[in-house]
C-alpha cells in the first residue's frame, strides 16, 4: 500500500544529507512535489500515481543535484551560510590529511622511497639554485652596473692602453666618463710597508679618480670625491687597512710601498665582494704613475671602462668605436696592429660570457631541473603503480557519494604531504651539505633558510609546482576510475598508466645516460689534460717573488746566495712563471723589415724576460743551438739581444730549427737580437689555450720571480734555509713563497670543480632514478607472482623467470640510450670546444655510458626479480 | 519539445513575463509556462528551481514564504524593477533574432526549405 507521507519523507531524509541543497530548498521542493500531487488526484489519478509524476517533474537526482551546485556558492556567501561551509571545507580536509597520513604510513616503503628521493633532489635543486644566484650578482652591485663596459683589444686581451679611455671619451658623445685600472700587483707583487709590517701586495692596483664615479664602491671613511685627484694618494679597503692600522684611525695616515714611496691614504671602503671580477686591496692614484699624461697605444696594461650615459647606447658605441679604430689604422696613427679591434664589453656580461662562467651556469640550471624531474618521475611512477591497490577504495568512496574532484582532491593532497615532508628534510640536507658543496664548487654561498629573503617564497612556489607535477597524473588517473568497473575486478590487474609509467622510466634513463656520458667525457678530458706533458719540469721548484728594483738588478747575487744552500740544484729569475706568461710582443724578423718601422711581417708573439739558466731549471728540451750563454758581463742593449724561440715560433715564420738558430729577431721596443736556441714547445699557459709563438730573452728589469730548483724530498728544513737566505739577501721584505706545481694546479681549479660537481650530482640523479626502479620492480614483481608461478610449474627455470622480468626494462634503458647519446654528443662535443688540446668523442664512451646505465639499471631490480622467480609455485598459486 | 540549449535560453524571459504578471510560486510557474506552451515546455524542478535562485541572486525577482491553508508554506517569487528592465532586453533580443530568422527563412516558410 503506498503511503504518501512515507515517501515524501523517505525523499526528504535522502534529500537533506545532500550538501548541495540547504534546507530551504529542499522545503520548496516539497511544497512542489504536495502541489503536484494535488493537483494529478484532482485530476482522478492514484495518490501513487500523482506522486509518480510528481517526481518525474523533480527530474533525476544527480541533474538536479548537479544544478543546485551551480548556484551554490552564490547562495551560501548571500545568505551568510560562508563560515559554516568554511568549518565543514576544512573538516573535509582535516580528513582527507588523516586519511592521506594514514596511507602514508601503511606504505613505509614506498613513503620511503619517495621521501629519500624528492628530498634528495630538492636539497640538490636548492644548493644549486643558490649557486646560480651567486653566479648571477657578479659585477651587479654596481649602480650603474648596466652602463659600465670594459674595452678589449681584440678578442681576448682585457688590457688595453692609456691612450683607449681618453680618446673614446674625446670622440663619442655616448661615453659619459671613463677610468682606467691598471693591475700592477697582478702582474708583480708589491711590497707594502708600515714601520714593521710589511707584506706583498698582488691587490695593489692604480686607478683614475673617475673609478668611484664609474664604480659604486661604498666608503667606509673619507668620501669618494677626489679621493684620488692627487698624486701618491690611495684608498684601501676595511680588511687591509685592519692589517696595517689595527682598529686606528687610517684616513690621513701614510703607507710606504715599493722602495720607500709614501703614499697618503684619503678613505677606506668597504672589502670588495666577491662577486666583483675585477679584485683589489689598495686603490693608489693613477696620477703618481707616469703613464697618467701619456697616451700612447703600443702598451697593454690597463683596464679601461667606459660609462656609457645609456645602457642601450651599447651598439651604437660599438659602431663608432669601430669607425674610429679604422680611420686610425689607415692613418697610421697609434700603430694598432692590423688584426686588433677595440670591442667594448658589458660589465654584467664578463663573468658569465667573457671567463666562461655562463656555460657552468647553464649546466648546473639544467642538472638541477633534471634531478627534480626524476624524482617526481618516481612519485608519479609508483603512485600510478600502487593505483590497483586504490582502485577499490576509489570505487567505495565514489559509491559513498564522493565526486571526482573530491578524489582528486585528495590524492594531491597526498602528494602536497609528501613533497612538503621532503623540503623540510631537503632543508635540513641542504643546510649540512652547503659546506662539502662549498669546497667542491669553490663558492662562500650561504646557506640560511629563515633570514634569506628568497628562499621560504621559492620553497613554497617550489612545493606547490612539485606537488602538482608528481601528483597531476596519478590524481587525474585515480579519481576517474568507475566503482562498477573496478569493483568487479580482484583489484589486482594493472588498471592502465602503464604506458605513461614507460615514457617516465625511459625519460629517468635518459637522463641517467646523458648524465653518465657527461661525467664520462668531463673525466677523461681531465685526466687527459692531467697526463699531456706540460713540455717543462714542474716538479720542485719553489717560486720567490723578487719585483722590485734592487733584488732585480742584484738576481744574479740573490742567485748565487740561494744556490749556496745544499739541496738546491738550480736558480733562475723570470719575469713570469710557466702557466702565467701573459705578456705579449710585436715581433718582426730578419728579412722582412727586422727594424719594425713599418707593419711588414709583423707577428704578435709571447715574450718573457729570463735569465740565463731557464731552460736548465725547467728542463726545457733544446731541439737546436745552446741555451743562453754564460757571460758574466752581459747586459742587453738594442742589437745585442739574446733569443730562446720555441718551436712553434720558428715554424710559423718558416725556418727550420738548424737555420733558425744565429738569425735576427726584433722584439717591439728597440731589441734586435739573435737567435741562441730553439726549445720544444712547452705549455705556457693554461691547456685552454693552444700553444703560440714564444720567445724568451734576457731583462733584468723586468724579471718578478725567481725559480729556485729543489732536490726534491721534504722541503720543510729547506724553507728554512731558503727563509734565512732571505732576509739575507731582501731585508725588510715578506718573505712569501708558492711551488710551481701548486700554482700550475690552479689553473684547472675551475675545471676540476666542474668536473666534481657534475660528477657528484649525476650520481645523485643516477641514485633517485634506481630508488625509483627499485620501487617499480617490487610492485611489478608483486604483480606477477602468479603468472611467474605457472611459468614455474608448466618449467620454466630461474634463469628465464629472471631474464623475462629484466627484458622489459632493458629495452626501455636502450630506448632511453637511443634518445640520451645524440643529445649527449652535441652538448659534450661543445663543452669541449672551450680546450685548445681535448679528447676525440669517442662512440665507446657513449656506449660504456649506456651500458653502465644499464647494468645499474638491471642491478637495482634484480634482487626483486630474482626473489620473483625464486618462489615455490605452490606458495604463489595456493590461493587460487 | 524544444532542445536543451534553446529552452535554457528562453528559461529567463519567460519566467519573468510570467512573474510581470504578478507574483507566483515555483509550482504555479512551472505548471503555466506548460499550459501556455501546450505542454512543449516541460521543465524539471532541477532546471527551475536553481534557475530562481540564481535570478535572485541577480537581484531581478525577490522571494517570500507564504503560510497556507492546505499544508506547508510556499514560496513566492515576485519581479523586481531590475526584472522588468531585463525582461525588456531579453524580450528585444528574442524580437531581433526572431526577425533575422524570418528574414532568412521568409514569413511563410518552414524552415529547412530553400529560397528560389
Amino acid at each position: 500500500m503506498f503511503r504518501l507521507e512515507k515517501a515524501i519523507s523517505t525523499w526528504k531524509r535522502n534529500l537533506s544529507l545532500n550538501r548541495a541543497l540547504l534546507p530551504d530548498d529542499v522545503e520548496e521542493l516539497e511544497r512542489h512535489i504536495r502541489d503536484h500531487v494535488a493537483a494529478g488526484m484532482a485530476r482522478g489519478c492514484t495518490e501513487e500515481e500523482a506522486y509518480r509524476e510528481a517526481m518525474e517533474s523533480i527530474g533525476d537526482l544527480g541533474g538536479l543535484e548537479s544544478e543546485y551546485r551551480k548556484v551554490f556558492w552564490e547562495k551560501v556567501t548571500s545568505r551568510r551560510g560562508l563560515m559554516k561551509e568554511l568549518i565543514w571545507e576544512s573538516t573535509m580536509l582535516a580528513n582527507y590529511l588523516r586519511i592521506a597520513l594514514r596511507n602514508l604510513w601503511r606504505n613505509k616503503g614506498y613513503t620511503s622511497i619517495n621521501v629519500l628521493g624528492l628530498s634528495a633532489g630538492l636539497a640538490c635543486f636548492l644548493l644549486i639554485l643558490l649557486f646560480v644566484r651567486d653566479e648571477r650578482s657578479y659585477d651587479r652591485h654596481h649602480e650603474n652596473a648596466e652602463r659600465i663596459v670594459r674595452t678589449h683589444f681584440g678578442e681576448t686581451q682585457t688590457v688595453t692602453p692609456t691612450a683607449v679611455g681618453p680618446t673614446l671619451a674625446r670622440t663619442l658623445p655616448e661615453v659619459e666618463t671613463f677610468a682606467r685600472i691598471y693591475p700592477l700587483g697582478m702582474y708583480q707583487p708589491i711590497s707594502v710597508r708600515r714601520g714593521e709590517s710589511a707584506f706583498l701586495e698582488s691587490g695593489f692596483y692604480y686607478a683614475d679618480s673617475t673609478v668611484f664615479d664609474v664604480f659604486s664602491f661604498p666608503f667606509v671613511a673619507g668620501s669618494p670625491e677626489g679621493a684620488l685627484n692627487r698624486p701618491l694618494t690611495m684608498v684601501v679597503t676595511e680588511s687591509t687597512a685592519r692589517k696595517y692600522f689595527g682598529n686606528d684611525q687610517v684616513v690621513g695616515q701614510t703607507l710606504s710601498v715599493g722602495s720607500g714611496t709614501e703614499f697618503e691614504i684619503t678613505g677606506v671602503i668597504e672589502d670588495v665582494p666577491g662577486t666583483s671580477h675585477v679584485q683589489f686591496d689598495l686603490l693608489a692614484s693613477f696620477s703618481s704613475t707616469g703613464w697618467a699624461n701619456r697616451e700612447i697605444w703600443n702598451s697593454s696594461n690597463f683596464y679601461t671602462y667606459l660609462l656609457l650615459e645609456r645602457a642601450d647606447q651599447f651598439e651604437s658605441a660599438q659602431g663608432k668605436v669601430d669607425q674610429l679604430v679604422t680611420e686610425m689604422k689607415a692613418s697610421g696613427q697609434g700603430g694598432i696592429p692590423d688584426n686588433f679591434q677595440v670591442n667594448l664589453y658589458p660589465l654584467t656580461d664578463i663573468r658569465s660570457e667573457f671567463e666562461g662562467r655562463g656555460v657552468f651556469v647553464t649546466i648546473f640550471s639544467a642538472i638541477g631541473l633534471l634531478i627534480l624531474l626524476i624524482a617526481c618521475a618516481n612519485y608519479t611512477n609508483l603512485a600510478t603503480a600502487r593505483a590497483a591497490r586504490r582502485a577499490r577504495e576509489v570505487g567505495i568512496r565514489k559509491l559513498s557519494g564522493a565526486h571526482k574532484g573530491q578524489l582528486a582532491r585528495q590524492f594531491f593532497g597526498e602528494s602536497a604531504l609528501l613533497v612538503f615532508a621532503s623540503l623540510v628534510i631537503a632543508i635540513g640536507l641542504a643546510e649540512w651539505a652547503v659546506d662539502p658543496f662549498n669546497t667542491i664548487a669553490g663558492k662562500a654561498v650561504v646557506f640560511a633558510p629563515l633570514s634569506d629573503p628568497m628562499i621560504i617564497p621559492v620553497l613554497i612556489v617550489l612545493g606547490v609546482v612539485i606537488s602538482f607535477i608528481a601528483g597531476f597524473y596519478p590524481a587525474m588517473m585515480l579519481s576517474s576510475f568507475q566503482p562498477a568497473h573496478v569493483l568487479k575486478q580482484s583489484g589486482r590487474t594493472s588498471t592502465g598508466g602503464f604506458g605513461f609509467r614507460r615514457v617516465l622510466v625511459v625519460f629517468q634513463f635518459a637522463v641517467t645516460v646523458f648524465l653518465l656520458a657527461g661525467t664520462m667525457v668531463i673525466r677523461f678530458q681531465m685526466s687527459h689534460m692531467q697526463d699531456r706533458s706540460l713540455g717543462f719540469d714542474q716538479d720542485d721548484v719553489v717560486v720567490l717573488t723578487i719585483s722590485d728594483q734592487e733584488l732585480r738588478r742584484n738576481y744574479k747575487t740573490v742567485k748565487e746566495a740561494f744556490l749556496q744552500i745544499p739541496g738546491i740544484e738550480g736558480a733562475s729569475a723570470v719575469n713570469s712563471i710557466p702557466g702565467y706568461q701573459m705578456s705579449g710582443y710585436a715581433m718582426h724578423v730578419e728579412g722582412q723589415d727586422l727594424s719594425g718601422e713599418t707593419e711588414e711581417g709583423r707577428r704578435l708573439v709571447s715574450g718573457i724576460p729570463s735569465d740565463e739558466d731557464v731552460a736548465e731549471v725547467l728542463g726545457l728540451h733544446m731541439i737546436a743551438g745552446t741555451g743562453f750563454p754564460v757571460d758574466p758581463g752581459y747586459e742587453p742593449e738594442p742589437g745585442n739581444y739574446r733569443y730562446l724561440v720555441n718551436r712553434t715560433l720558428i715554424e710559423d715564420v718558416g725556418w727550420d730549427p738548424q737555420s733558425a738558430v744565429g738569425r735576427q729577431i726584433n722584439l717591439l721596443g728597440n731589441r734586435i737580437g739573435q737567435i741562441q736556441g730553439v726549445y720544444e714547445d712547452y705549455h705556457y699557459r693554461s691547456m685552454h689555450e693552444e700553444i703560440a709563438p714564444q720567445a724568451l730573452f734576457i731583462e733584468p728589469w723586468q724579471f718578478n720571480r725567481l725559480m729556485l730548483k729543489t732536490a726534491g724530498g721534504s722541503v720543510g728544513s729547506l724553507m728554512d734555509q731558503i727563509e734565512a737566505t732571505w732576509s739575507e739577501v731582501a731585508p725588510g721584505r715578506a718573505f712569501e713563497y708558492t711551488f710551481l706545481d701548486t700554482e700550475i694546479e690552479a689553473l684547472y681549479r675551475s675545471d676540476r670543480q666542474t668536473a666534481a660537481i657534475v660528477g657528484v650530482f649525476s650520481l645523485l640523479a643516477v641514485f633517485i632514478a634506481c630508488l625509483g626502479l627499485l620501487g617499480l620492480a617490487s610492485y611489478a614483481a608483486e604483480q606477477r607472482t602468479k603468472e611467474i608461478g605457472v611459468r614455474k610449474a608448466l618449467g620454466a627455470n630461474v634463469g628465464q623467470i629472471f631474464i623475462l622480468m629484466i627484458s622489459e626494462l632493458t629495452r626501455l634503458v636502450l630506448i632511453a640510450a637511443l634518445i640520451a647519446i645524440p643529445v649527449a654528443w652535441f652538448v659534450m662535443a661543445g663543452w669541449l670546444e672551450n680546450f685548445a688540446y681535448r679528447i676525440d668523442l669517442a662512440w665507446w664512451i657513449f656506449a660504456l655510458a649506456a651500458l653502465s646505465a644499464l647494468f645499474i639499471a638491471v642491478a637495482t631490480v634484480s634482487y626483486q626479480s630474482i626473489r620473483a622467480a625464486l618462489t615455490d609455485p605452490i606458495e604463489s598459486l595456493r590461493y587460487e | 519539445m524544444f532542445s536543451k540549449p534553446l529552452v535554457s535560453a528562453s528559461l529567463q524571459p519567460i519566467v519573468l513575463t510570467i512573474l510581470s504578471r504578478g507574483e507566483a510560486y515555483g509550482y504555479e510557474i512551472m505548471q503555466e509556462a506548460l499550459d501556455l506552451s501546450d505542454g512543449q515546455l516541460k521543465w524539471t524542478a532541477g532546471t527551475l528551481y536553481p534557475l530562481m535562485h540564481r535570478l535572485e541572486t541577480k537581484g531581478l525577482v525577490t522571494s517570500i514564504w507564504r503560510p497556507s491553508e492546505e499544508g506547508p508554506r510556499r514560496k513566492y517569487y515576485r519581479i523586481t524593477a531590475e526584472g522588468h528592465k531585463a525582461l525588456q532586453a531579453d524580450k528585444q533580443e528574442w524580437i531581433d533574432l526572431h526577425a533575422i530568422l524570418i528574414r532568412l527563412w521568409g514569413p511563410d516558410l518552414k524552415p529547412g526549405l530553400q529560397l528560389a
